[in-house]
C-alpha cells in the first residue's frame, strides 16, 4: 500500500491516541483528584431525612388504668401545595370536595364540604403540608382515592398515629387534649433540646396534655433513605436510623372508676334538677329557675392533697381533637350558649361558698378572741337567733342602710334559730350567728378587721393551689384595702371605695364577693380534717417511662400550716356530723333516705362531717353547695359538690354527695367502662330489650331467625343466648338489663 | 515466532486468516455492556420488589443475535457489500422517508418502526450503509477529485437531512465523523478538508438556528458552553459528573452505586451508560474499558493498513472513525468534555440498533481481514 495512505492512516490513529488520552485525563481528574468532593456531593444528593415521631406518652390513672394512649387511624389528607397546582376553578374545587365529603360518607363518617374548606384553611398548616381532612375512615378509602389521582389532587388516605382518650369524654378537664403546635406556641415554648418542635407536631393544648407536656412528648427518631432524582424513596439506609424514644407516661392520682361515678351522678343530679320548678309562695316575687348550666365535684385525699376524682359539667369529648375540632364542635364548644364544655369548672369556675365559709370564719373568731367580746357571746353559750339581725353599728341608720344592704340582715327563710352554740351554728346554719361575728369583728378595736378574710386566706381560699392544670382561677377574698385600691384604679368600674360593717355580716357568711373554686374549697375542708396541713392538690403521682424506670415522683406539698385549737375543732366537727346526722342538720334528709335523692347511710359506722352551702346570685337561682370528709373521724375522702343556679345545697349538692360517700366509702364503685363499652352497651340495648320480651314471653321462636356469625363489624349482632356482639365487644344483656334497673350502681351507659 | 504457516493449497479457505482477537474484544465488550446495562436497570431490588430484568433480557438477546449476525456479516463478506451498496444505500433512504412518515416518536424524535414489542433504527444500520456506500464510492479511484468529493457530500448530505428531520442530532454527528474520517483516508486533500470543516460549522450554526431541533437539544447543547444556561440541562451534566467522581478510584461495587440505584442521571442504560460503569468500577474499571474498545480500534486500524485494497481499507477507516467519535462523545459527553447529545456507546447502551449495527460493522472488517490474500486464490472469494 503506498504511503500516502499510511500516512493518512496515522493521522487517524493520533486523533484516535489524543482522544482516548483526553478521557482518560478527565477521567483521572473526576475520579482520582476530585474524587472526595464528588463523593460529598453524592451522598447529599440521595439521602433525606425524614423525622419519625415519637409515640407520646400514655397517660394512666393511680391503678394503672390506661386513659390516654395511641391508636392507628386511616386518615384523608390534602395536600395543600398539589391542590394549588391543579389550580381548579371553583366549580371543579367545590365539586372535587364533594366528592371526597360523599366518599367519606360512604364508609360512615360524617364529613362535610364546610368541614373540609375549615381544615384546608387551618392557619397551623404550611402551604406544602398535609393537611388531615377526615380521620378514622375506612381503609377502602386508600383504594378509592389512590386510583384516582388525577381527580384527586393532592388527596391521599395514610395511616397514622393519633392519640386515643379511652374514656371518652371521663375526666376530658383533666386530659386535655392535643392539636398542631400553632406559630404562638412555637414561639414561646422552649422545649428541651432533643425535643424541639418543627411546624405541625402535634402538642398539649389543655390539661394534663398540656402540664406534662415535656414530660408526655418523646425524642423524635430518624430515618435516612436514599431517594431518586423524582424524590422517591429508593432503599432505606438502615445503618443510619435512629430509633425515636417514646415519652414517658403520667401517672395520676386520679382513680377512673370513681371519676366515672362521679361524672355520671353529676350530670344525673344536673339533668334532673333542671326540671324542678323553684317553690314560691303566693303574692312573692317569682323566682328564677334552675337552669343549672354546670356544676363541678372534686374528691381529694385530704391525708395528702390527692385529687382522686374532678368532674366539670357540661364536658366534652376529647377524642373530637383527633385531627382537629371540626368547625361546628369548635364554634359549640365555645359558644355560650352551650355553658363552655371546655371550661373547668374546678379550677375555673368561681363561686360565692356561701354557708360552707362559716366553718373558717369560726376559725377566725375563735383564734381572734372573738368569743365573748362584745355582741358575740362564747362559743359553749347557749343563745336564741331570732332568725334577723340588726346591725349595730346602724346608729346614723339611712347611711348604712344605702350603702350596704340596709341594716337588717336575715337568715334563709328569716327562719329562727332557739338556743344556738358555735357547734349547733353549723349544723343549722345559723347566719344570724356569724353576722354577730362579721361584725364584732370589724366594729371592735379589739380585732383584727381582715381576720376572717386572713383565717381562709390560712385554709389556700382566694388564693391559687397550685394544681398541676393549666389556666387555674385564684378566687377573690375581699378587704378594706382591696376595696379601696380597686377603687383607686378604676373608679368607673368600682364607683365604692368604702369598706362598711355589713359588708363584713357578708364575708362572715362567705357572700359579699367572696369567690372560691371548688377546688379550694375542698382543700380548705382538708386541711381542716387532717387538723391544719395545707396541702397544694397533687394530680400526677409520678412519670414513668416505658421501660418503668420512676422519672419523677410528685410527692405531697405542704403549702402553709394551719393551727387549729383542739378545742375549737371539736366544737366545729360536732357541728359538722351534726349536718349529717342530726335530725335538725341541714343534710340529715340528703343522709338518711333515698326520698329526697340521698342515701341511706351507715352514719354510725361511718360519720360524715359535712356543710352545706346556699349562695345567692344577682337575679338567677342560688348556688348549691356541699363540703364534706369522712370518716369523720379518721377522713380518707373530702369532697365538694358544687351546681350552679340549682337551689339550696341541702336538696341538691348534698343528696348527691350522698350519693357519692355511699358507694366510695363502702368500696362499692363499679368499674368505669370505656368508651368502647359504652358504645357497645348503648348499642346492644335495643336488642337486649328484644332478647328480654323473647326470654320471658314466648317469642324465643324469632331468635333462630338471627344470624350470630355476621360481620360485628357491620353493627350490633344478638344471639340466643343474650350475648350482643358489637365492634369487638361482647354485651351480656343481663348486665345491661341490670343497670337499667338501677341506675345508682354507676356503671350505666354515658347518655 | 519463528513459526512458518504453510498454506493448504488444496482447499484453500478465507477461515484460516480469521482474526480471533476482533470479535474476542467485541464480545469481551458486548458482555461489559450487557452487566452494565443490568445494572443501571434493575433498580433498588428489595425484598418487596425484585431486580428488574426485562431490560437484562432483552439487552443479552440482542448481544447473542449480535455475535451471530456479525459471523454472517463476515460470511457474506465486504464485496457482496460492495457489489450491493447502491441497494444498500438505496434502500437506507427508503427508510429514513419510511421513517418520518410512519415512525413512532419516542421522547420527541421520529426515529424509530415499531415491530410488536421491538423497535427498529434505520439510522444506525445506515451508519453501515453509508460507509459501504462511500467506501465503494471513494474506493473506485485512487485520487477523490473536487467532483468525486462534492458527490461524496451530496451522497451523506440526503440521509443526514433526513435525520435531522427526526431529528437526531447525535446520529448526524456520527454520519459526520465517518465522512470524515474516510474522506481523510481516501486521500482528499488538506484545503478540501479544511473547507469541508468550515462547511460543517456553518451547517451546524444554520441547524442550530433554525427551528429544526427541539428546544431541549438544543438548550443541551448550549448547556456546554454556558453551565447556567438551562437547569434541567444542567443538572443532567452535573449529576453524571458527580457519579463518576463517586466511583473513585476503584468504584463502589458492581451494583453498588449510589447514584446509579437512585436514578439520579437520566438515560443511564443508553446515553450515559458510562456513568454507570465509572461509578461501580470506579478509574480502574472505566480505563479498563476503554482499553477494551482501544484495543478493539486498534485491530480495526491494523486490518485497514493490512486490507487489499482501497474499498476495504475505506470500510476500516470508516467503521474505526464511527466508533472512535462515538465512544469519545458518550464517554466524554458523561465526563462534561463533550456537549450532551445522544449518542449510545459502541456495545455498551442498551439498544438493539446500535449493538447490531456494531456487530455488522465488525463482520465487515473481519471479512476484509479474511479475505485480503484472495488474489492468492483468484479472487474467488
Amino acid at each position: 500500500m503506498e504511503d500516502n495512505t499510511r500516512y493518512r492512516m496515522r493521522i487517524l490513529a493520533v486523533v484516535a491516541v489524543s482522544m482516548f488520552a483526553a478521557l482518560t485525563a478527565r477521567l483521572w481528574y473526576l475520579q482520582v483528584l476530585t474524587a472526595e468532593e464528588a463523593a460529598a456531593v453524592a451522598e447529599t444528593n440521595i439521602l433525606r431525612e425524614i423525622r419519625v415521631p415519637a409515640l407520646r406518652g400514655r397517660i394512666l390513672d393511680v391503678n394503672g388504668n390506661t386513659l390516654v394512649g395511641n391508636r392507628l387511624t386511616t386518615m384523608v389528607t390534602i395536600n395543600r401545595r398539589e391542590l394549588a397546582e391543579a389550580d381548579l376553578d371553583a366549580d371543579a374545587r367545590q365539586a372535587m370536595l364533594t366528592e371526597i365529603a360523599v366518599e367519606v360518607n360512604r364508609t360512615g363518617q360524617l364529613l362535610k364540604v364546610s368541614d373540609i374548606e375549615f381544615a384546608l384553611a387551618d392557619p397551623s398548616y404550611g402551604r406544602y403540608d398535609d393537611v388531615p381532612v377526615a380521620v378514622d375512615v375506612d381503609e377502602e378509602l386508600l383504594i378509592y382515592f389512590g386510583e384516582r389521582p388525577e381527580s384527586f389532587p393532592g388527596v391521599a388516605v395514610v395511616d397514622d398515629t393519633v392519640r386515643a382518650y379511652l374514656y371518652g369524654d371521663l375526666a376530658s378537664h383533666i386530659l386535655g387534649w392535643v392539636g398542631p403546635i400553632n406559630d404562638n406556641e412555637y414561639q414561646s415554648r422552649r422545649p428541651p433540646s432533643d425535643k424541639a418542635y418543627s411546624l405541625r407536631d402535634e402538642i398539649g393544648k389543655a390539661g394534663i396534655e398540656l402540664m406534662f407536656e415535656d414530660d408526655l412528648r418523646g425524642v423524635a427518631g430518624r430515618r435516612v433513605v436514599e431517594v431518586d432524582r423524582l424524590g422517591q424513596i429508593v432503599r432505606e439506609r438502615e445503618e443510619l436510623f435512629i430509633a425515636p424514644i417514646p415519652g414517658d407516661d403520667v401517672r395520676l392520682t386520679l382513680d377512673i372508676d370513681v371519676q366515672h361515678l362521679v361524672e355520671t351522678e353529676l350530670e344525673r343530679t344536673v339533668i334532673a334538677q333542671r326540671a324542678v320548678i323553684p317553690e314560691w309562695k303566693e303574692g312573692e316575687e317569682e323566682p328564677p329557675d334552675f337552669e343549672v348550666p354546670g356544676g363541678a365535684v372534686v374528691i381529694m385525699d385530704p391525708d395528702d392533697g390527692d385529687v382522686i376524682a374532678m368532674a366539670s359539667y357540661p364536658s366534652f369529648d376529647p377524642n373530637e381533637s383527633i385531627g382537629g375540632f371540626s368547625r361546628d364542635q369548635w364554634a359549640s364548644l365555645n359558644d355560650p350558649i352551650n355553658d363552655l364544655p371546655m371550661l373547668n369548672r374546678a379550677i375555673q369556675g368561681e363561686y360565692a361558698p356561701g354557708s360552707t365559709f362559716k366553718v373558717f370564719t369560726a376559725h377566725a373568731a375563735w383564734h381572734e378572741g372573738v368569743f365573748g367580746t362584745g355582741a358575740v357571746k362564747p362559743a359553749e353559750e347557749f343563745w336564741d337567733d331570732p332568725g334577723w339581725y340588726r346591725l349595730q353599728s346602724c346608729v346614723f341608720g339611712a347611711e348604712a342602710e344605702l350603702t350596704a344592704g340596709g341594716c337588717l340582715f336575715r337568715n334563709a327563710g328569716s327562719t329562727p334559730y332557739p338556743a344556738v352554740d358555735l357547734t349547733r351554728s353549723l349544723t343549722v346554719s345559723s347566719d344570724v350567728y356569724y353576722y354577730t361575728i362579721g361584725e364584732s369583728v370589724y366594729i371592735n378595736p379589739m380585732h383584727n378587721d381582715t381576720a376572717i378574710q386572713d383565717a381562709a386566706g390560712a385554709y389556700g381560699l382566694g388564693l391559687e393551689t397550685g394544681i398541676a392544670l393549666p389556666f387555674e382561677q385564684d378566687g377573690y377574698l375581699p378587704t378594706p384595702a382591696k376595696r379601696a385600691a380597686r377603687h383607686e384604679a378604676n373608679p368607673t368600674a368600682f364607683p365604692n371605695g368604702i369598706w362598711y360593717p355589713g359588708d363584713n355580716v357578708n364575708t362572715a357568711i362567705g357572700q359579699g364577693g367572696v369567690l372560691v373554686t371548688p377546688l379550694q374549697l375542698v382543700n380548705a375542708f382538708s386541711t381542716f380534717a387532717n387538723g391544719g396541713t395545707l396541702w397544694s392538690p397533687n394530680v400526677a403521682v409520678e412519670v414513668v417511662t416505658q421501660d418503668g424506670q420512676q422519672v419523677r415522683e410528685f410527692g405531697p406539698r405542704a403549702m402553709g400550716e394551719v393551727e387549729i385549737d383542739g378545742d375549737f375543732r371539736q366544737r366545729v366537727m360536732d357541728g359538722l356530723t351534726g349536718v349529717t346526722a342530726d335530725e335538725e342538720g341541714t343534710a340529715y334528709e340528703a343522709f338518711n333516705g333515698r326520698s329526697t335523692g340521698g342515701a341511706t347511710f351507715a352514719l354510725d359506722e361511718t360519720p360524715v362531717a359535712a356543710k352545706t352551702g346556699t349562695a345567692e346570685v344577682n337575679g338567677k337561682a342560688d348556688t348549691s353547695l356541699f363540703a364534706a370528709f369522712g370518716p369523720a373521724d379518721t377522713p380518707t375522702i373530702a369532697v365538694v359538690a358544687v351546681l350552679e343556679e340549682a337551689g339550696f345545697g341541702s336538696r341538691v349538692a348534698a343528696p348527691l354527695t350522698a350519693r357519692l360517700l355511699d358507694r366510695i366509702l363502702t368500696g362499692t364503685v363499679a368499674e368505669a367502662p370505656t368508651a368502647a363499652v359504652s358504645y357497645a352497651r348503648s348499642a346492644a340495648l335495643p336488642l337486649c330489650s328484644n332478647w328480654l320480651e323473647w326470654t320471658t314471653g314466648d317469642r324465643l321462636d324469632r331468635l333462630e331467625g338471627t344470624d350470630s356469625t355476621a360481620d360485628p363489624k357491620s353493627g350490633p349482632v344478638l344471639d340466643v343466648d343474650g350475648i350482643v356482639r358489637v365492634r369487638g365487644q361482647e354485651i351480656d344483656c343481663r348486665t345491661v338489663l341490670a343497670e337499667l334497673g338501677d341506675p345508682t350502681s354507676g356503671t350505666g351507659a354515658t347518655p | 515466532m519463528t513459526e512458518v504457516r504453510i498454506p493448504r493449497q488444496a482447499r484453500p479457505t478465507p477461515f484460516r486468516h480469521i482474526d480471533y482477537l476482533l470479535p474476542l474484544l467485541a464480545s469481551l465488550v458486548a458482555a461489559v455492556g450487557v452487566v452494565m446495562v443490568y445494572s443501571a436497570t434493575r433498580g433498588p431490588a428489595t425484598a418487596l420488589r425484585p431486580a428488574e430484568t426485562r431490560y437484562l433480557s432483552r439487552h443479552l438477546m440482542f448481544a447473542v443475535a449480535g455475535v451471530v449476525v456479525m459471523l454472517v456479516t463476515t460470511w457474506v463478506g465486504h464485496r457482496v457489500a460492495r457489489r450491493i451498496s447502491v441497494v444498500l444505500y438505496v434502500g437506507l433512504l427508503g427508510l429514513l422517508v419510511g421513517v418520518l412518515a410512519a415512525g413512532v416518536e419516542v421522547k420527541g424524535a421520529r426515529a424509530w418502526f415499531q415491530f410488536g414489542g421491538y423497535q427498529l433504527q434505520p439510522s444506525e444500520f445506515g451508519k453501515v450503509a453509508v460507509i459501504v456506500a462511500l467506501a465503494a464510492w471513494f474506493g473506485a479511484t485512487e485520487r477523490v477529485s473536487v467532483g468525486r468529493l462534492a458527490v461524496a457530500m451530496a451522497m451523506v448530505g440526503v440521509p443526514v437531512v433526513l435525520i435531522l428531520g427526526q431529528p437526531d442530532l447525535g446520529t448526524v454527528l456520527v454520519y459526520g465523523a465517518i465522512t470524515a474520517g474516510m474522506a481523510l483516508v481516501a486521500g482528499v486533500r488538506g484545503r478540501h478538508l479544511v473547507i469541508l470543516g468550515l462547511l460543517l460549522v456553518t451547517g451546524t450554526v444554520a441547524v442550530l438556528q433554525s427551528e429544526v431541533l427541539a428546544d431541549y437539544q438544543v438548550d443541551r447543547l448550549l448547556v456546554f458552553i454556558d453551565e447556567e444556561s438551562d437547569s434541567r440541562a444542567s443538572y443532567n451534566l452535573e449529576q453524571a459528573q458527580v457519579a463518576i467522581g463517586n466511583g473513585g478510584l476503584s468504584g463502589k461495587g458492581l451494583f453498588q452505586g449510589t447514584q446509579n440505584n437512585s436514578d439520579l442521571v437520566p438515560e443511564q442504560q443508553t446515553d450515559f451508560i458510562f456513568t454507570v460503569v465509572a461509578e461501580e468500577t470506579g478509574f480502574i474499571g472505566s480505563v479498563t474499558v476503554l482499553g477494551l474498545i482501544g484495543l478493539l480500534l486498534v485491530r480495526v486500524w491494523r486490518i485497514g493498513r493490512l486490507a487489499d485494497d482501497r474499498f476495504g481499507l475505506l470500510v476500516c477507516a470508516g467503521v474505526f472513525s464511527m466508533i472512535l467519535f462515538q465512544v469519545f462523545q458518550s464517554v466524554g459527553m458523561a465526563v462534561g468534555m463533550m456537549p450532551i447529545t445522544g449518542i449510545p456507546l459502541p456495545l455498551v447502551s442498551y439498544g438493539g440498533s446500535s449493538v447490531l449495527t456494531t456487530f455488522i460493522a465488525l463482520g465487515l472488517v473481519q471479512s476484509v481481514h479474511m479475505r485480503r490474500h484472495d488474489a492468492q486464490y483468484g479472487g474467488r472469494f
